[in-house]
């Protein structure tokens, strides 16, 4: 269990993290999102143990993370958003150098790195230079290489930034694996979409600070609470009907406002728990021509902008 | 060695198409100097005393030829080696590993220490020249490939520590070049007293009666001065240089006076192979995440 208790660093005078507590379990992958400069890479430096905080403790199963670096860095495996690879140097010599780095013998390191290779599809690969391969290809050889020491947390920050579609999309197929092999994963991006798909909880941070922090439902239901409710009623419903409709929604109680659109279609701003919504829904069944009923789905890049909006 | 960024940068350094080519270039270069001063001589059936003196200064030639080349290519060799890997920003990614700040550094040292100990042994044949025609002895060689090595090694390490503090390579490079070439002139400060001594004399010369200044120590500097190491390696060996330096300098003269050229040799080799132990040190510390401080008037939890 990866915790984070008042976690806060300055550079300088300027305030980059400000007492950033949360807690991820593990197996979990956890999306970590926050506009550019909002202290996702502090944080994830601090845990990859290339910073320490000014004040706070991030521990790792109970290892204080500044206290005891060396511990961690076997237990952690670092992608870092932006990373170079060396020239003259073949993709299984690339991962062979770090496997050496982690004091492992000839054989162990044969055999991790061409399974490492087949993990994140590049086993045809092998024998190509680095220097050479796609940005795609270079970031999947990269989390290889981050998963050389079969460490238990994986710290990726921003893995997808520059990617095509299609190595997105390949990018997730691996996450995925990684999470169905019981590693705890933590992942930075500053598109909330793209990390809501795949991830188990989310953290969002503004200016150094917690926003949000929960699962991907806590957040669809912290949100689309307050998300209009869309009703449609038949297109040929007479005038009168309609009103009566308006009318009877206005009344309900918990409805703070009721618009209305072409086609006949109304905008229902109701802050009504569950129940409340499906009783209000055979109430209008009952008495309106209804057609349609629902609250849209949740706009996540509506979201991350209100989220991080007021901060 | 079990030193994985030693076996890296060796593996890519080898693969280098530059490597190959400047190793033959500096081993063409010293057998051209090999062949005018010594080989070239013995190729006449009749071989006088001059030619054999001649053998000896080729030998010193060659000594003096790496001497310079050494401390020009040795700084610029590292103060790439750490700051090259930031602005490949692949630091982070070794120093996430299980690596450890002191074998990162090492590596890198060794690994263009090993490059340049490959020069000095290419250029073995050519000193072992000396060895046929007299002159110099087979232990003298060793010393002065001994001497040359604790050279390369001293200067590659400023490189590493300059590499170590500043982020830029540019940068890197100009301070250890800076760095490398202010020892060899602030530890020949105390020659300022030989100007001074001058000046005194002339004051004698004017003033009757007025005894003579005298400096009656040896300036510990000296012995910190690569060069001048060179100078007594030579003067101890083949005799080069030692009635120029008593000429040159009362200070140094003194110096020589009390600490003859083996002894005052062995104490620079001492000072280049502590330099080197200090300065490797200094570089792994700076890699060390260090905490900040928070500014004054900061809220604290």
């Amino acid at each position: 269990m990866l915790v984070l208790d008042g976690l806060t660093r300055y550079y300088g005078s300027f305030l980059a993290l400000d007492h950033l507590s949360l807690t991820i379990h593990d197996g979990e992958l956890h999306g970590f999102v926050g506009p550019n400069g909002a202290g996702k890479t502090t944080t994830m430096r601090i845990l990859a143990t290339l910073l320490k905080p000014t004040e706070g403790t991030a521990t790792l199963d109970g290892v204080d993370v500044a206290g005891r670096p060396r511990e961690i860095r076997r237990l952690m495996g670092y992608m870092p958003d932006f990373f170079g690879v060396y020239d003259r140097l073949k993709s299984w010599e690339y991962l062979d150098f770090y496997a050496r780095c982690y004091g492992f013998g000839p054989k162990e390191r044969r055999r991790m790195t061409d399974s490492l290779l087949e993990l994140v599809n590049l086993s045809d690969k092998r024998d190509s230079y680095v220097d050479v391969l796609s940005r795609g290809m270079k970031q999947r050889l990269c989390l290889a290489r981050a998963l050389i020491h079969d460490p238990r947390l994986l710290i990726l920050d921003e893995p997808a930034s520059g990617m095509d579609p299609r190595a997105r999309a390949e990018m997730k197929g691996i996450l995925r694996t990684l999470k169905d092999m019981g590693k705890t994963v933590l992942i930075s991006s500053h598109i909330l979409p793209e990390l809501s798909e795949m991830c188990d909880s989310l953290t969002i941070i503004d200016h150094g600070r917690l926003v949000f922090s929960g699962s991907v439902e806590e957040l669809g239901r912290h949100m689309s609470g307050n998300a209009p409710i869309q009703v449609r009623l038949a297109a040929g419903a007479e005038a009168g009907a309609v009103e009566a409709a308006v009318m009877l929604i206005r009344q309900y109680p918990g409805v703070t406002g009721v618009g209305r659109e072409e086609g006949n279609v109304l905008t229902v701003d109701f802050d009504g728990g569950e129940d409340a919504t499906a009783d209000l829904l055979r109430q209008l069944a009952a008495g309106a021509p209804l057609v349609d009923f629902h609250r849209p789905p949740l706009n996540l890049e509506k979201v991350f902008m209100e989220v991080t909006q007021g901060e | 060695m079990n030193n994985p960024i030693f076996a890296f940068s060796a593996i890519r350094r080898m693969r280098s198409a530059r490597t190959p080519l400047l190793v033959t270039l500096y081993s063409l270069l010293l057998a051209t100097l090999a062949y005018f001063t010594v080989y070239g001589r013995f190729m006449d059936a009749t071989v006088t005393l001059g030619d054999m003196r001649l053998s000896v200064d080729g030998y010193a030639y060659m000594v003096m030829l790496q001497f310079g080349m050494l401390v020009l290519v040795a700084p610029a060799m590292t103060a790439g080696s750490i700051s090259g890997e930031r602005e490949r920003q692949t630091l982070d990614l070794l120093l996430v590993t299980d690596t450890g700040t002191g074998r990162l550094v090492l590596g890198k040292l060794l690994e263009s220490f090993g490059f340049l100990a490959l020069l000095v042994m290419c250029s073995l044949p050519m000193l072992s020249l000396v060895l046929i025609t007299g002159g110099a002895t087979f232990g003298q060689v060793m010393v002065s490939v001994a001497f040359l090595l604790l050279t390369a090694l001293a200067a590659l390490s400023v490189g590493l520590l300059c590499s170590s503090l500043f982020q830029r390579t540019v940068t890197a490079t100009v301070m250890s070049y800076l760095s490398v070439f202010a020892l060899g002139i602030v530890t020949l400060l105390p020659l300022w007293y030989d100007v001074k001594r001058i000046g005194d004399l002339y004051d004698a010369m004017n003033i009757v009666g007025q005894p003579l200044h005298m400096i009656e120590y040896t300036p510990l500097s000296f012995t910190l001065n690569p060069g001048l190491g060179l100078f007594s390696l030579l003067a101890a060996q083949t005799q080069m240089f030692s009635g120029t330096l008593w000429q040159f300098s009362y200070s140094l003269a003194n110096t020589y006076a009390y600490l003859p050229f083996d002894h005052f040799l062995y104490c620079n080799m001492a000072f280049l192979g502590a330099a080197s132990v200090l300065l490797t040190a200094l570089a792994a510390l700076n890699l060390h995440v260090r905490k900040p401080k928070a500014p004054k008037g900061s809220k604290r939890a």
